[in-house]
């Protein structure tokens, strides 16, 4: 997400926009210059105007360079040529229509708004006004040299001071406005890093929770329903074994370790395969169907998000299903995995489900839903429940939105 | 990114709000340029009255061009591009026959300039290829009307060389407004390709120090209850009835502070932020919020963004009364409602003027945002598609 250029980056972008438009201004002028020329040469076959055409080969030239590369030296270069151009074309023109021609003719005009918008190189609008009034009066300069050398009228050229005035005018106006606005654009820019980071944060929070909910409560649950005495031994490694991760380890820091088992690859090394180990130890039967080793296409950490959910969706089935099987069916297409988790036990709706809506939406659907997958929910009270998680495979883009 | 429009404004929000004063420049100075040379040309004009209906559909099409490119109107849509360039062709054909069969120099015509600078007023509001096009319309429009009307000009050239004069304003005017537009649209694409990779860096660099400051959180709420309880249990305490009561008890709290924690939603978050941070000395401010169905989730990141900033501005705007205020959000159909609403005490033009950045910017993520300001209580208005 970005709203708009950093405040170091946008004189720069504008620069260079300006520029550009100035130089599709000249282009454009002088193309008109050119056909204006030949069109009258075409009327008066007696007149030699093609010297004023050659005449503007150096400026189209230069006005490619000062394009191609915007620095001081091609910029000056502009001006000078430019103006030389000029000079050569008025000459040109007006020696062939003494008496007639004067100096503000619209054909003198267009190569003189060309060299108006020279586009010059460095920062800031009113760089741009500098290199603008030096091209007008540069190009000035050279119709009045070459006017008294073949005796053409002088006039004031009102169309190039028009045009000069309003392009400085509207340069100004964006100067000043620009100062007036500074202050917000670095609001702007916390404001869009302090939602990425918040949505950083958020994700994390999700695995936390669901973490959380998968051990320590389930342990409470566990012994809430323990009978009197000592705790029974798988009970009290897996407490030990969780408490010792959960205010020991850094569980949050390196979930994406695929925590690949030793001598094992594949499905028999994926964190799916000990999540069903660890649901049948539990004493559900569990059958599995499909391509298992479509697991293997995720990445790892929603290897690691898929084998916390399904757990979780097979400990519910146990908790609140009153059946002990379930079946897990994986199915792998082009780019996404799908895994769905049958029960045909009494169902419910999720709506009314408060006692355990922690479980499915922190440990299932949220879950997945940070690592950018989705889940769905078919159950009606009486006819069991199917879970369907799906999850995008290995693949280019899949961590755009994230971004 | 998608339904955004490769416009500088739905970019680069603040940067065409930078141009809002073209807008009325345009407004006032195009319209008065028409004027002037009317009357520059008064002896050439035959029907007045045509002549005088072509300068009001200027300042008729500048009127338009300067309300459509409000910020409170965000984003500028095509049509307004439409109407301001078809009225200004209109204005131009009523100009032409105003002194059909008089006009003697078309370099004095004013109405192929006026299209030309309209569009150029435009450029920050529409994409490069809608402005060169509406130019190049424009220009043939123009070359049409200039080789019909060759015959009552003075200058004995090929009408091939009144087209060239009639069609060069527009033409060099639109196609750089085009230009314009192009350059800042990619440099600001370009942008979002650094940006986004500096985004993927901060990922990575603060992902794992916001991973330990969450861990520690979640660590510090269980050495308070759970840790305690479950050592005993290891240490060799039986399991006992008051034992399993005591279970039940610390899972009932911690379960409930965690539906406490899903149940947040960012915008609370957002809210609860600006607030510790603008309003020193007053008590925390709570249930400002209101939004039953946790619609906020419902926003994409940029709607997020946009609204994140507005609310930090509207808290750290002088006149804000924290107290006072209250976001509502509801649903209607495929859409959320908001409301946010505040006593603000400054005037009503101080207001705009100081929240006009924020306001332009949420306009362009919320195209039917309403902002008034009955004072003292200023009001929000806007809705987004749900997810």
């Amino acid at each position: 997400m970005s709203l708009g250029l950093p405040g170091h980056l946008a004189p720069h972008s504008e620069s260079r926009a300006f520029a550009r438009a100035s130089h599709v201004i000249a282009l454009v002028c002088l193309v008109g210059a050119a056909l204006l020329v030949a069109t009258v040469q075409q009327s008066r076959p007696g007149a030699i105007l093609w010297p004023a055409l050659v005449a503007l080969v150096p400026i189209f030239i230069v006005l490619w360079m000062v394009e191609r590369y915007r620095s001081w030296f091609f910029s000056i270069t502009y001006v000078i040529v430019g103006a030389a151009s000029l000079y050569w074309f008025v000459l040109a023109g007006t020696s062939q229509f003494v008496g007639e021609a004067a100096t503000d003719s619209f054909v003198f005009t267009l190569p003189k708004v060309a060299l108006i918008f020279v586009g010059g190189a460095g920062l800031g609008v009113w760089r741009m006004i500098g290199w603008s009034s030096a091209g007008l009066v540069a190009g000035e300069i050279a119709t009045l040299l070459a006017a008294l050398q073949t005796g053409a009228q002088i006039a004031p050229d009102l169309t190039a001071f028009a045009v000069y005035a309003i392009s400085a005018i509207l340069l100004s106006l964006l100067g000043l406005s620009r100062n007036r606005l500074k202050r917000a654009q670095p609001s702007l820019q916390r404001a869009a890093r302090d939602e990425h980071l918040s949505d950083i944060r958020h994700r994390i929070e999700v695995r936390a929770a669901a973490m959380l909910h998968d051990t320590i409560l389930n342990h409470l649950a566990a012994v809430a329903n323990a009978p009197d005495g000592e705790l029974g031994d798988e009970l009290r490694s897996r407490i030990e074994r969780d408490l010792q991760i959960l205010v020991g380890e850094e569980w949050l820091v390196d979930a994406d370790d695929s925590e690949t088992a030793e001598g094992r690859a594949g499905w028999y090394a994926s964190r799916l395969f000990r999540a069903l180990d660890e649901a049948r130890e539990l004493g559900l039967e569990v059958v599995l169907s499909g391509d298992r080793t479509a697991v293997t296409r995720l990445d790892p950490a929603r290897q690691v998000a898929v084998a916390l959910a399904v757990k979780q969706c097979l400990v519910n089935v146990l908790k609140h299903a009153d059946t002990n099987v379930a079946e897990v069916v994986i199915y792998g297409s082009g780019d996404e995995v799908s895994i769905m988790i049958i029960d045909g036990g009494k169902g419910f709706s999720e709506r009314e489900t408060s006692v355990d809506r922690l479980g499915l939406r922190q440990s299932v659907r949220k879950r997945i839903e940070s690592v950018d997958g989705s889940v769905q929910v078919w159950s009606t009270p009486g006819t069991g429940t199917s879970i369907l998680i799906r999850l995008p495979a290995k693949g280019p883009a899949v961590r755009e939105r994230a971004l | 990114m998608t339904g955004r429009e490769r416009t500088v404004q739905q970019l680069d929000p603040l940067a065409a709000l930078m141009s809002r004063p073209t807008g009325y420049l345009a407004a006032v100075a195009v319209p008065g340029y028409a004027a002037f040379m009317s009357w520059q040309n008064r002896g050439q004009i035959e029907n007045t009255l045509l002549a005088v209906v072509a300068v009001l559909l200027v300042l008729a099409a500048g009127i338009a061009l300067c309300v459509d490119t409000s910020p409170l109107r965000a984003p500028v849509s095509s049509r307004t591009l439409v109407v301001v360039v078809s009225v200004s062709m209109g204005a131009l054909l009523l100009s032409s026959l105003s002194m059909w069969s008089t006009d003697a120099y078309i370099r004095d015509d004013w109405g192929t300039a006026v299209i030309g600078m309209y569009i150029v007023a435009l450029a920050p509001y529409r994409p490069a290829k809608e402005l060169a096009t509406a130019g190049v319309l424009g220009a043939i429009f123009a070359a049409l009307i200039a080789v019909v009307q060759a015959e009552s000009f003075v200058t004995a050239v090929p009408p091939v060389a009144f087209v060239v004069v009639a069609v060069t304003p527009v033409l060099a005017m639109s196609l750089a407004a085009a230009a314009f537009t192009d350059v800042l649209v990619r440099s600001l694409d370009r942008w979002r390709v650094r940006a986004r990779r500096a985004f993927t860096a901060m990922t990575d660099g603060s992902g794992e120090s916001i991973a330990r400051s969450v861990q520690q959180d979640s660590v510090t709420v269980l050495n308070q209850e759970v840790v305690p309880y479950f050592s005993t249990l290891l240490d060799g305490a039986t399991v006992t009835a008051i034992s399993r009561q005591r279970a039940r008890e610390i899972a009932e709290t911690v379960r409930s502070a965690m539906v406490a924690d899903v149940d947040r939603t960012w915008l609370e978050t957002v809210v609860a932020q600006a607030s510790r941070r603008y309003q020193h000395g007053s008590e925390a401010v709570s249930g400002v919020v209101r939004d039953e169905g946790r619609l906020a989730e419902q926003m994409s990141t940029d709607e997020r963004t946009a609204v994140r900033a507005l609310i930090v501005a509207l808290h750290a705007h002088e006149s804000f009364d924290a107290r006072t205020a209250s976001i509502d959000i509801d649903s209607r159909g495929a859409y959320c409602d908001v409301v946010m609403r505040a006593r603000m005490d400054a005037t009503d033009g101080t207001l705009r003027g100081d929240l006009a950045p924020f306001i332009a910017v949420a306009r362009v993520m919320f195209s039917d945002l309403q902002l008034e300001h009955e004072h003292p209580y200023l009001t929000l208005r806007f809705s987004y598609e749900q997810r």
